[in-house]
């Protein structure tokens, strides 16, 4: 388990983690997404002790993780864009970190290599950016450790490899433990592999919960009003974050749970309503513009 | 592998021999190229070395006939293992090569990320990763010199007497690798970037010893009596955290550990005079490795890619270059200010200060920062280091330490010396520098002396040197005093030396006027410890055998000499001490030398003057037939001519025209002598009345009598001019050939004199 308790992290002026909670539990897939300088390349640096907090502490497995040999052990950390030695091959790069993580599996990552048909001796620099990716985390999956954080991780891979290497996740968390920490801009990537989300804003936690995008606390409703005060009385009743208008067709996003949400709607009548299913997506953009987050400055380019 | 496989595993570290395995898998070019250039120096270099010190012809063919080639090539060899400059550099190259290679991922924030992810500490990556610099020298350096020794023993230049000092050197080497190279990664990790970390490197080394000559630069711009000394900077500075200065003091000593057989002396006294400098660069080591390791655990990754990586350290290094800098450039602009007017350098000195400085950071934040207002964020250490510049300046310009007039407690004296400057003897100067081995007790005279002079010297400062590289180079300047009389007129320039019993010397110029009492002076030059050290004797078993020793005595207008000097000089010694019981200030003011004995060798001379009471001397030179007297026979001299000379501008443009140290004679040919001839006597009456006056005989050098520089004492008043009277001639030799002579009349002739030459051409 890796528990984080009240994290800071400043970059000069710039606060980039504001006391951060957070607990992650075994063989959970993590999800982290945010936008952009939302600090979550900052959260996974400080996470694999790559970065040091201000304030705060990191532990996992009830061990600080600070210059910790053995805990670190059990982390494998795939930045966005992980660094290899200039001219070296897979097995070279292998042969190294096999060095430092002593459960290294080396046979597996060959099973690995042979199953995306991947050269172990042919030189890392002439393989794609995204080929590049798939490599560190078929390596990262080869280490043995028991977290696996990754940053951007899907960002490049083909269509083909990404589920590929969800599927390869999914197993390693299913047979040994695996513990996966995985920071992305693609949220619907991220809500269809990972079991907890967190949603990171201005360095602060919005959200972190499993199963967001089965929120019970936000509801989309679309419906078809009769006349203009059955409309009024639900923007009265409710606390709407998003209404859109396609036509006679009202769609809303609005505070509250199933029950009283469908109760305002009957009290209204319209003449249709329907309970929608959220994205993520929906979810993210409303929890951020509560936080002031103005997403529609950008759809106005 | 099983969750069960993997806690097998667990806590297992990585093995010293497997990471040092992968870290020189990373870096196998820097261990190529170290053990490249190490076997070019030693196994392909030294032999060579060896081959050319026994085969340079001329060198070898002189030694040979000194019977010393042995001793030569034996002291050259061990020096040569202990290496010269070019080693020096390489040795430094090397350090700095695998120093910034080993920590190189400092410079990039992406290979930082993957290092710092790995499950290793960082007190042991850093131990590795310094070891591997280390081993990547030490390894191929013990080898390549194991395979030199076997050589050089092969080719028998090394005895078994050598070796010793041989190993020795090799182990100087090798801390002196340590020290750069622990400098190297301190720098490393106070920078984000490796032309920095280069920069920081240097600035470490030089700092310090900038310092020094800037301070030394100070005080011979603007300290009348600082006497710049002639001796190695190792003798002169004492600096403390630099590695290079450190392992040169130690090569400087290490000359007088070898013996003349080449081996190297054992015991205390090597233990004190080099493994202070083997230890001292030992602990500099340890103290850059504790301070690095310091450095390490305050380092973040987010510094990768900044100039300095510590605010701290900016400041410092930005405040020490801001300041040097500008204080250097300061100097310089007013010692070119100084040439135009001497009253808009003094007055501009401070202001000068104040701006070179500012400008001096804002071109480090520029280089640093690409970003020259950044210079002052913040504004504090801008206002520092100015203020610094221009209270470091002001000390030295306004003299606020008292430096000029400094005289040291007579209790904390342990003896003195007094120099005049102004001979080039081989007695006392030995080509290099002025022999200071005066040991005079007589503090309280010295110091009545020394105070006098100094005062003086602020009075009437030495302009002879204005030029920016005699500052460079630490000459005294004025720095603005102006003065109508001449220092030369003035007075002896002189040098007073303190040697303080806590070992220290203290150095002071001073000039000494021509009138000083001799009351003053001569406890002094009558004392046996100023006779000792001024009239030093060349021992004839002390030169080298191709001396070609001689022995000339000079009455001024002729000269006489003996080749064959075999035991003369035994004997000449002892005639002349027995004889300078009598010299004092005294005797030398209210007597003229008779002449000068000369004791030469291909490159010196020894001159002592001789004065008519030295009868043991006279004694001694009569018996070699040497001895003339002062004044030639008029038998002897063809023709007299009296010249009045005027002293003028054009006059002390004729003076300066001759070498100080050099020609002293008039020419006789009458066209090259300014000022009006009076006339001539070419009879043998009026030549000898001529000759029997009141004469100086300027073919006689004497210490403290003046020089060829006009002399207070020969020149008199007449209707407002300074007039001087000169007497030149021609005087037959033994040959039937002729030869000029030259004297100056003690003020003005008598009347009979005069009427001598009155109209007789």
């Amino acid at each position: 388990m890796i528990e984080i308790h009240e994290l800071c992290k400043n970059y000069g002026q710039v606060k980039a983690i504001r006391s951060v909670d957070l607990t992650i539990r075994d063989q959970q897939i993590f999800g982290l997404v945010g936008a952009n300088g939302a600090g979550k390349s900052t959260l996974l640096g400080l996470l694999s002790d790559v970065l040091e907090p201000d304030s705060g502490w990191i532990h996992i497995d009830g061990q600080p993780i600070r210059d910790n040999v053995e805990v670190k052990q059990e982390l494998f950390y795939i930045p966005d864009e992980a660094y290899y030695f200039p001219s070296s091959t897979i097995a070279q790069m292998a042969d190294y970190l096999e060095g430092f993580y002593p459960a290294f599996d080396s046979e597996k990552l060959n099973h690995f290599l042979d199953f995306f048909e991947l050269d172990p001796n042919r030189s890392i620099s002439t393989y794609s950016k995204g080929t590049r990716k798939q490599l560190f985390i078929l390596i990262g999956l080869s280490a043995g450790a028991h977290y696996l954080v990754l940053d951007e991780t899907f960002d490049g891979l083909d269509v083909f490899v990404r589920q590929g290497i969800k599927a390869l996740i999914r197993k390693e968390v299913k047979e040994r433990g695996l513990t996966a920490v995985i920071a992305s801009h693609n949220l619907s990537e991220v809500d269809d592999v990972c079991s907890h989300l967190c949603i990171l804003h201005e360095g602060k936690v919005l959200i972190s919960q499993d199963g967001i995008s089965k929120t019970k606390t936000i509801q989309k409703v679309q419906c078809i009003f009769k006349k203009d005060e059955d409309r009024e009385l639900v923007e009265d009743r409710l606390k709407i974050r998003r209404h859109t208008k396609q036509g006679s067709m009202h769609i809303f996003i609005a505070d509250g749970s199933r029950e009283s949400v469908e109760t305002v709607f009957r009290e209204a009548d319209p003449l249709f309503y329907e309970f929608l299913n959220l994205s993520l997506e929906e979810i993210f953009f409303t929890r951020t513009e509560e936080e002031g987050y103005d997403i529609r400055r950008y759809t106005k380019l | 592998m099983t969750s069960e496989d993997t806690q097998n595993f667990k806590g297992r570290r990585i093995s010293h021999f497997t990471y040092q395995r992968l870290i020189y898998q990373r870096r196998s070019a820097c261990l190529i190229l170290t053990s490249v250039l190490l076997f070019l120096y030693y196994v392909v270099g030294m032999p060579a070395f060896i081959f050319y010190s026994r085969s340079d012809s001329t060198a070898v063919e002189a030694l040979k006939n000194a019977g010393t080639l042995k001793d030569y090539l034996s002291q050259r060899i061990l020096l040569g293992f202990d290496l010269g400059i070019p080693a020096v550099l390489l040795i430094c190259l090397l350090a700095v090569v695998n120093g910034l290679s080993a920590f190189s991922y400092l410079f990039n924030r992406r290979v930082s990320i993957f290092y710092r992810s790995l499950p290793i500490s960082r007190k042991v990556r850093f131990r590795e990763r310094y070891l591997n610099g280390f081993f990547s020298f030490l390894t191929p350096f013990v080898v390549c010199s194991l395979i030199s020794w076997f050589i050089a023993i092969g080719m028998s230049a090394i005895t078994k007497q050598m070796m010793k000092g041989v190993i020795y050197g090799a182990a100087r080497m090798v801390v002196f690798y340590l020290a750069i190279y622990s400098l190297v990664i301190l720098s490393a990790m106070l920078s984000g970037k490796a032309v920095f970390a280069l920069l920081l490197f240097l600035f470490f080394s030089l700092a310090e010893i900038a310092a020094n000559i800037l301070i030394g630069l100070a005080r011979s711009a603007f300290f009348y009596t600082y006497y710049a000394r002639n001796s190695s900077w190792y003798d002169q500075y004492r600096l403390v955290t630099s590695p290079i200065f450190a392992f040169f003091l130690g090569r400087h000593r290490m000359k007088d550990l070898i013996t003349p057989e080449g081996s190297l002396i054992s015991g205390y006294r090597m233990v004190r005079v080099d493994l202070s400098s083997f230890f001292w660069m030992l602990a500099l080591a340890l103290i850059f490795t504790c301070l690095a390791l310091l450095a390490q655990h305050w380092r973040r990754i987010e510094m990768a890619g900044e100039s300095i990586t510590f605010q701290p350290i900016r400041i410092l290094t930005k405040v020490a270059c801001g300041f040097l800098l500008g204080s250097f450039l300061a100097i310089l602009g007013e010692s070119m200010l100084w040439r135009l007017s001497s009253a808009i350098a003094n007055v501009l000195l401070l202001p000068l200060a104040a701006v070179m400085t500012v400008l001096m950071l804002m071109l480090f934040d520029a280089i640093t920062r690409v970003d020259v207002r950044s210079a002052f964020k913040p504004l504090w250490p801008v206002l520092l280091t100015a203020g610094l510049s221009v209270c470091f300046l002001a000390v030295f310009r306004f003299d606020l330490i008292g430096y000029d007039k400094y005289v040291p407690k007579a209790s904390k004296v342990k003896s003195a010396g007094i120099y005049l400057l102004s001979t080039g003897d081989a007695r006392v100067f030995d080509g290099k520098s002025m022999q200071m081995n005066m040991q005079l007790t007589q503090i309280d005279s010295v110091e009545k002396i020394a105070v006098i002079g100094q005062k003086e010297l602020r009075m009437y400062p030495d302009d002879s040197t204005a030029s920016l590289s005699s500052r460079l180079t630490g000459q005294v300047l004025t720095a603005g005093r102006v003065s109508d009389t001449k220092h030369e007129e003035v007075g002896f320039d002189a040098l007073v030396v303190y040697e303080m019993k806590d070992g220290t010397s203290i150095y002071r110029k001073m000039l000494i006027p021509y009138d000083i009492s001799a009351e003053y002076m001569d406890p002094i030059l009558s004392s046996e410890a100023y006779q000792q050290a001024w009239f030093r004797f060349a021992e004839a078993s002390q030169l080298p055998q191709q001396a070609n020793l001689s022995l000339t005595y000079d009455s001024g207008y002729t000269s006489r000499s003996v080749a064959d000097t075999n035991g003369l000089m035994e004997e000449f010694i002892h005639a002349y001490n027995a004889d300078l019981i009598q010299y004092s200030y005294s005797v030398v003011k209210e007597n003229d030398p008779i002449g000068t004995v000369r004791w030469s060798t291909d490159t010196s001379n020894f001159n002592y003057e001789v004065y008519s009471s030295y009868t043991n001397t006279i004694a001694f030179l009569r018996k070699y037939s040497l001895y003339t007297s002062r004044v030639p026979s008029e038998r002897q001299v063809g023709r007299l001519t009296l010249v009045r000379q005027e002293k003028s501008e054009r006059e002390s443009e004729y003076w300066e025209d001759l070498s100080p140290s050099g020609q002293t004679r008039l020419e006789s040919t009458t066209d090259r002598i300014d000022g009006e001839r009076l006339g001539s006597v070419s009879d043998e009456e009026g030549i000898e009345e001529v000759l029997g006056s009141s004469l100086l005989n300027d073919g006689v050098r004497a210490d403290w009598k003046d020089d060829i520089s006009p002399k207070s004492d020969i020149w008199v008043e007449e209707e407002g001019e300074k007039i001087c009277y000169r007497l030149v001639g021609t005087l037959k030799t033994d040959e039937g050939g002729n030869e000029s002579i030259a004297y100056t009349f003690h003020g003005k002739p008598a009347e009979e004199i005069l009427a001598l030459f009155e109209d007789k051409e």
